[in-house]
């Protein structure tokens, strides 16, 4: 430390300079992991379906059509349609990007490994990353297009219903812990003690997939995208975008499913747990393994309809995992 | 502190400026865009005085839950994307002197009481003060709290029912 | 506890100073159009019928209505979920006649038929 910033500086700039720099960190590796995982998804996506994917940008395997398409849509005009709320319109993605960036602040991306040791860790993850759907309103009602009305409104209000079972489902975790704190809870799993099967395997494997599910659909993911159903309302809240307001949109909804996966492997999985490997390489390995299973998922199931697929978050997501936060106190005090 | 007393400052700056716009905008969806800045800076208010579930509580609920009810009715409704002629009506008068006696008896109030906050950690200057809240609320809640907090379930189902009776489709 | 607070205000300043950025730069970089077509709302190829402000299906305010209902139930649940292991048995049936409560208003808004979509 002292060699990259001198002695003679004052204590609070430098830990400012310290501060900035892990978030600085943090958003180098969002943005490189999120152009990482749109080239992955387009890969996947090809292989599911026995195509071959990008395969020119960059020479191997297209590697570079990720940057390719970043300079493009940074060099495209701007177009903000005659209906249009022209401010809402432009700062929608920016509503929808900040939440997605400010919500890796707790996260552990190993042991001991958080930008920010946050005590109301997960609930502050799930208030920040609500924060999302007022941008996708704003997208949906600054357009002044049809299609982006009502897919606005359709995703906010699959968005709402999911985040219920999505919040809920986490609860067990926290009986086990005693603590919203997320290092923590990685800690608490060392040992191949984690929370998909430890304490109680059934209580686990529930949460666990319950928790999934509404990430997925959180991540407006097939089999849950009714917002952006292209046979139904062309591209939903993000009909009118294009260039860098449309990249916006796109970074965001990646951070998010990478956001999702990384809470999946910490809150079940154990987090940056394993053996012989540091424990990042253990958190980066399990994040992108439950990423493979979100595109997986996305690329074999078809879509729901809308009226079900709000009628499965709370006829049926809801109730289980109700009945899981009982199942998971009488653990609690079974073990006791 | 001065660093804090800054932030103070300009969550007090941002908190205002934002309600004043809530109430001078044309367009009724920039006044709902606004009021959710002045909540978010209210959160931040909640931080700084070390109540950190309850800042997050703000966000979960009223950025996130109640603000979008609020988009919800406007986008539903049909609002003109044109702006309105005039945010004043008949009763503007009124309203400027009932607001004006509220803050002149806020005023005093504030001024009367003798403020035990000079001890509040806040202005020690010690560095780490606040605990966080979470655990001490739920020990709270469900111990002293037991009776008022088993009440907050029926007033969420009255809520639902209201919600669900609002809603309902007309009988045929 | 500020500390950790105002690391997270700096992510969320440096999360829109990056976006923000990016616009600018987009904004000196980007190809400037001047087909006034381009500026039409996009409806299939044809010109925009009626206005954007379409009349639309008043379902969506109930689920909202819903989800803060039990967002406000969450945030009873986690205080308790973070305490349950001290509190013991007591706090636990206390935690089950809560949630058996708002079990029940679910129940109800089912059978009124809240979550169907006609």
């Amino acid at each position: 430390m002292g060699i990259i910033f001198p002695a003679a500086w004052p204590p609070l700039a430098r830990q400012l300079l310290v501060m900035l720099g892990q978030c600085a960190a943090i958003l180098a590796v969002i943005n490189l992991t999120v152009m990482f995982l749109i080239w992955l998804e387009r890969k996947v996506s090809a292989h599911m379906q026995s195509r071959l994917g990008p395969m020119y940008a960059g020479g191997w395997h297209g590697w570079a059509k990720s940057i390719a398409d970043g300079i493009k849509l940074l060099v495209k005009q701007d177009i903000v349609p005659t209906g249009a709320d022209p401010w809402v319109h432009r700062l929608a993605p920016v509503i929808a990007f900040v939440p997605a960036f400010a919500c890796y602040a707790p996260l552990p991306f190993g042991r001991q490994l958080a930008a920010v040791n946050l005590d109301i860790g997960i609930l502050y993850v799930f208030a920040i990353s609500g924060l999302s759907v007022l941008g996708i309103l704003m997208a949906g009602w600054g357009s002044g297009n049809k299609y982006s009305m009502l897919g606005g409104l359709r995703a906010a209000a699959q968005l709402v219903s999911y985040e219920v079972p999505r919040v809920l489902s986490v609860v067990p975790v926290l009986l086990w812990v005693g603590s919203q704190n997320l290092s923590l809870i990685v800690d608490t799993q060392r040992h191949f003690k984690w929370f998909l099967f430890y304490p109680n395997p059934l209580v686990g494997v529930i949460a666990f997939l319950v928790f999934f599910t509404a990430s997925v659909a959180e991540c407006n993911r097939t089999p849950f995208d009714i917002p952006e159903a292209e046979s139904e309302i062309v591209a939903g809240f993000h009909t009118e975008y294009s260039g860098i307001k449309f990249a916006f949109f796109f970074l965001a909804e990646y951070a998010f499913v990478f956001l999702s996966a990384g809470l999946g492997a910490v809150l079940f999985l154990g987090g940056g747990d394993g053996v012989l490997l540091p424990s990042w390489v253990w958190f980066l390995f399990k994040t992108f393994l439950l990423v493979f299973v979100f595109m997986w998922v996305r690329w074999t199931f078809p879509r729901f309809r809308v009226d079900r697929l709000l009628a499965f978050s709370w006829k049926f997501l809801t109730p289980v995992s109700f009945a899981n936060i009982v199942l998971a106190g009488l653990t609690l005090h079974w073990l006791s | 502190m001065t660093l804090q007393q800054g932030v103070f400052d300009g969550f007090a700056v941002l908190t205002l400026g934002s309600a004043l716009l809530v109430v001078t905008q044309r367009q009724i969806l920039h006044c709902a865009l606004w009021l959710i800045a002045t909540l978010g800076a209210i959160a931040g208010f909640y931080v700084l005085l070390g109540a950190d579930f309850l800042a997050a509580a703000q966000v979960l609920l009223y950025i996130g839950g109640v603000m979008v009810i609020m988009l919800f009715v406007i986008m539903l409704s049909h609002v003109p994307l044109v702006p309105q002629e005039s945010v004043k009506n008949a009763q503007w008068l009124p309203a400027l002197l009932a607001c004006g006696l509220t803050v002149i008896g806020f005023g005093w109030t504030i001024g009367r009481v003798s403020w035990y906050g000079q001890e509040l950690p806040i202005a020690t200057n010690r560095g780490e003060i606040f605990e966080p809240t979470t655990a001490s609320l739920g020990q709270l809640l469900l111990t002293e709290l037991a009776l008022p907090f088993e009440l907050v379930s029926l007033v969420l189902v009255a809520a639902l029912v209201g919600a669900v009776f609002f809603t309902r489709r007309p009988e045929s | 506890m500020l500390q950790q607070y105002a690391h997270v205000l700096l992510f969320v300043g440096l999360g829109t100073i990056f976006a923000l950025g990016a616009f600018v730069l987009s904004f000196l970089l980007r190809e400037r159009g001047h087909d006034p077509r381009t500026r039409v709302p996009y409806e299939c190829g044809v010109e925009p019928v009626g206005t954007p402000r379409v009349r639309l299906n008043v379902r969506f305010y109930i689920f909202a209505l819903l989800f803060v209902i039990f967002d406000v139930e969450t945030l009873y649940i986690y205080p308790w979920a973070v305490v349950a292991r001290p509190l013991g048995i007591a706090g636990f049936w206390e935690m089950v006649v809560f949630i058996a409560i708002l079990f029940l208003a679910l129940l109800y808004a089912w059978r009124k038929e809240a979550f169907r979509w006609e």
